[in-house]
């Protein structure tokens, strides 16, 4: 092994048990700003969950697969599929997505009166963390 | 006009001018009484919209008005105009429950659901329109299936159409209700539903699509919801029933009031009078639980959702249909510590000479017993934790019963009571809660043909917080050695098993669930006390124990013992002390020992000047002395506080009368009306204080609906006839009464 092996070796696990350190004190000395930047990314996490469960899962399931009684009625998709939104692609951006839920689609209803358009955005971005789930 | 005999020849027709005119007078009254009789009528119920084209007239056109103006009549319901309303404008549920996935799916297992299409009312209402005519069923269908009522279905060679049959007490049809008017029997105004209700009062409905009702939620929440849907007085509009002269060609008979018995309970918190002090409940709070939604239901909050199954008691819809959730749901719900049970006491007699000892709590007493001794086990069934009456409603074909069992040591059956038999009937002797129906020949009616009741032989139940005592007689085997088990169980089955046979055609077994059991160990010879396990918070204690007893005998007239039970309780414990003193003066006051009652509450009261039952207990004693002054002040104590106490108010008014304080006195008994139009006792008291203020009219309409509610004395002897020959129901309906287990069955 030649130094400059050893150097990085020796780097890598100065890293290593540097890196709880270091996260624990990102954690303990983040800015109040910082705090609260974290605190609305979990509300917001926490609002899109409801909104979907209290809006979308009736249809398209909690877990997304559309695998519920009105989902077979209206054959929704399957959002944990990644070949449904390949083969999608054209109305999968996140831009497509919006205007689906806020002007409706086929037998989807349209949600643009029902919910503002923070909480539509909030939806899409749910909507497509799904696609990596399965 | 009249024929009268004349001697040795035939009969003659000879005209008597007095009594040509005293019949005249006779039709004369009657005309006019049928005609003001209609006229009162015909302004309650306008007349309906018979303008060519409108969907009113076309349904007129054909529409038997067999009882007058009122189309829905025999029911209390009526609509906002008055008219019909086409059963089109009835939303079928199923299109609510795109959005209300799980309300839908728990309203479609519940009674609501299938309160019309379901095999055991089928039975009943057809047996209604094949002895009477299908006009007959608009009193049923007021509750079981509106949309039929009101879209004119119900006449005869309708063309109406009936897609609405499936859903009985539909989703639209609860939620379009606009009033109530506490009648009972579909005493509710229906308004047309609408499925948006705009800021303006707009009422929309055809062509609205789901998209125009996501889009203009308010709209749609003020079509569907109001605070009236969340008032008991909502649900008694139909868990109230009384049969009327037009349904049974008799008079008004009272069936059941479940929002008025939970209004004078104490979970209503409107009267001073229960025996316990309970947290406010409504029938929401019981049977509207919430429960979650796992169908995303759009308006569950958290993923919980006010429950649309209302667990009650029904277990044989569920069962009909094979519905597990919802069969477990009633099961659980009966389960749920309603009603309490206590081997209380045992009265032992030792064979030969002895006198009777009483052993009480018998689980807390020194006590010896011996073979060919005489026991007397007395069992305390209590209604807890319900806020109306056990069983509630239509106790004719319910069944309610106590099961109690004697065995040996060795599991060995020695005497039993309240058992299934194996044809699946219920022992004829059973501690039971039923209510025995008689028809006008004398026989017993035991398939709810509630048209041809006359008079109830027996109506037994326990209301809300009371009890109830069974006894059962017995001897300890001579010679026997070792312990007795006693085990006691209180069982509900949905329905007698002569009605489901008779519905379903077949000999079927149905649930049977058991609400509460018991059961305790004696030794033959000597028993110990055993203390309370101060570690058991679930075990009643002794005080309230005590109390519970004392109930029961009060409510079986039994005042010196109940005195004596009342005040171990008051010895007991300490905080429940004045409600028991108040209790055991209420037993001296039915014994008419005032001077015991009066020390008793003036001690109460003193100790706390507000404490409103010993007040109105005191008023009580007051108007018997006379001290009409301190009554009256009591009374209005206990209004300020209690201003809906319905007793208080009759009080009041009583004492206004004795005054000639008329106008005080209409106050009160228009107060209790608004409570029960159907109250007795005000009706009687109007006609009394309108015929002193010279209001004839007002006095009459008063004595009509008086006659018609009062009971009919001619009918006790048709129920006494009917008790001397079913000596088992004679003995239930007996306040205190002893089931003798050493009979065999049949002696």
């Amino acid at each position: 092994m030649n130094r400059s092996v050893k150097r990085l070796v020796a780097s890598g696990l100065g890293l290593l048990l540097l890196a709880p350190l270091l996260v624990g004190l990102s954690v303990i000395g983040a800015t109040p700003a910082q705090q609260r930047r974290s605190k609305a990314r979990s509300r917001g996490a926490r609002q899109a969950v409801d909104l979907f469960r209290s809006n979308c899962a009736r249809c398209h399931g909690a877990d997304g697969q559309g695998d519920t009684p009105l989902g077979h009625t209206y054959n929704a998709p399957d959002f944990t599929d990644a070949e449904w939104w390949h083969k999608h692609s054209k109305i999968t951006s996140t831009g497509s997505l919006v205007s689906i839920v806020s002007h409706g689609k086929g037998d989807m209803p349209a949600f643009r009166k029902k919910l503002k358009r923070s909480e539509i955005k909030l939806l899409v971005n749910y909507v497509r963390r799904f696609r990596n789930t399965k | 006009m009249f024929p009268r005999k004349s001697k040795g020849s035939y009969p003659s027709i000879v005209i008597d001018r007095g009594r040509t005119a005293m019949f005249l007078c006779l039709v004369v009254v009657a005309l006019v009484s049928a005609f003001l009789f209609r006229s009162a009528t015909a302004t309650t119920f306008p007349e309906v919209d018979k303008n060519e084209g409108t969907y009113a007239a076309e349904i007129a056109r054909t529409y038997d008005f067999k009882f007058g103006p009122n189309p829905f009549a025999p029911g209390n319901a009526t609509t906002t105009t008055g008219t019909f309303i086409p059963g089109d404008m009835f939303v079928l549920a199923k299109r609510c429950g795109t959005c209300h996935t799980d309300a839908h799916a728990q309203w479609r297992q519940s009674a609501h659901g299938n309160a019309f299409r379901e095999p055991f009312y089928q039975k009943n209402v057809k047996d209604l329109q094949s002895q009477k005519g299908i006009e007959f069923t608009r009193h049923c269908e007021s509750c079981h299936n509106p949309a039929a009522l009101f879209s004119g279905a119900l006449t005869k060679n309708t063309h109406v159409k009936r897609p609405f049959d499936d859903d009985g007490v539909s989703c639209i049809a609860c939620h379009s209700i606009q009033s109530v008017n506490g009648r009972g029997i579909g005493g509710y105004v229906m308004g047309e539903p609408a499925l948006l209700v705009k800021e303006d009062g707009t009422r929309l409905l055809a062509g609205i699509s789901d998209q125009q009702i996501l889009d203009d939620i308010p709209s749609h929440r003020r079509a569907m919801m109001r605070p009236l849907l969340k008032q008991p007085e909502f649900c008694g509009a139909c868990h109230k029933s009384q049969v009327p002269r037009e349904l049974n060609d008799y008079k008004f008979l009272r069936a059941f009031m479940v929002a008025d018995e939970l209004q004078q309970s104490s979970f209503s918190k409107e009267s001073p009078h229960p025996y316990y002090i309970r947290d406010k409940e409504t029938c929401n709070s019981c049977h509207m639980k919430r429960e979650p939604a796992p169908l995303f239901d759009v308006s569950a909050k958290k993923g919980l959702l006010a429950s649309h199954r209302w667990a009650a008691s029904n277990t044989a819809i569920p069962t009909f249909y094979k519905w597990k959730d919802q069969l477990d749901a009633v099961t659980k719900f009966l389960e749920d510590d309603k009603l309490g049970i206590d081997i209380f006491a045992i009265r032992r007699k030792p064979s030969g000479l002895g006198a009777e000892e009483l052993i009480a709590p018998v689980n807390r007493t020194n006590f010896t017993i011996s073979g060919g001794d005489k026991i007397t086990a007395e069992v305390v069934i209590t209604n807890k934790n319900i806020g109306h009456s056990f069983p509630p409603e239509l106790r004719d074909f319910y069944e309610a019963y106590v099961e109690f069992v004697v065995s040996d040591g060795k599991g060995q059956m020695l005497y039993q009571s309240g058992f299934i038999k194996p044809n699946g009937y219920l022992d004829e002797s059973a501690h039971n809660y039923k209510t025995y129906l008689v028809k006008s020949d004398g026989t017993y009616n035991d398939k709810h043909h509630i048209w041809r009741t006359r008079v109830f032989a027996q109506n037994n139940q326990i209301n809300s917080g009371r009890s109830d005592v069974a006894r059962y007689q017995f001897h300890v085997p001579a010679g026997a050695a070792g312990a007795l088990h006693l085990t006691a169980r209180v069982r509900y089955r949905r329905f007698t098993r002569v009605f489901s046979d008779y519905t379903l055609g077949k000999s079927v077994d149905y649930p049977i669930v058991t609400m509460a059991a018991t059961e305790y160990v004696m030794q033959i010879g000597s028993n110990a006390a055993r203390a309370a396990d101060p570690n058991d918070k679930t075990a009643m204690p002794d005080w309230r124990r005590w109390n519970n007893y004392g109930i029961a005998l009060f409510d079986q007239r039994q005042y010196p013992l109940a005195i004596d039970a009342f005040t171990r309780a008051a010895e007991l414990d300490e905080k429940y002390r004045p409600m028991a003193l108040t209790n055991r003066a209420m037993a001296h006051i039915e014994l008419e020992q005032y001077d015991e009652a009066a020390a008793i509450l003036d001690a109460v009261v003193k100790a706390n000047p507000t404490n409103m039952r010993a007040l109105f207990q005191q008023a009580r004693i007051f108007v018997k002395r006379g001290q009409l002054e301190q009554a009256e002040t009591n009374f209005k104590q206990v209004l300020a506080a209690f201003p809906r106490d319905r007793i208080s108010l009759q009080q009041l008014g009583e004492l206004c009368k004795i005054k000639r304080d008329y106008k005080g006195a209409l106050e009160c008994y228009d107060k209790i009306l608004q409570i029960d139009p159907e109250d007795l006792g005000a009706h009687y008291n109007l006609m009394l204080i309108y015929r002193k203020l010279g209001r004839t009219e007002d006095a009459k309409r008063e004595g009509r609906i008086f006659a018609d509610l009062k009971d009919d004395p001619a009918a006790l002897s048709l129920a006494n006839q009917f008790l001397r020959k079913h000596p088992e129901m004679s003995n239930e309906s007996v306040y205190w009464h002893v089931h003798d287990l050493s009979r065999t069955p049949g002696e």
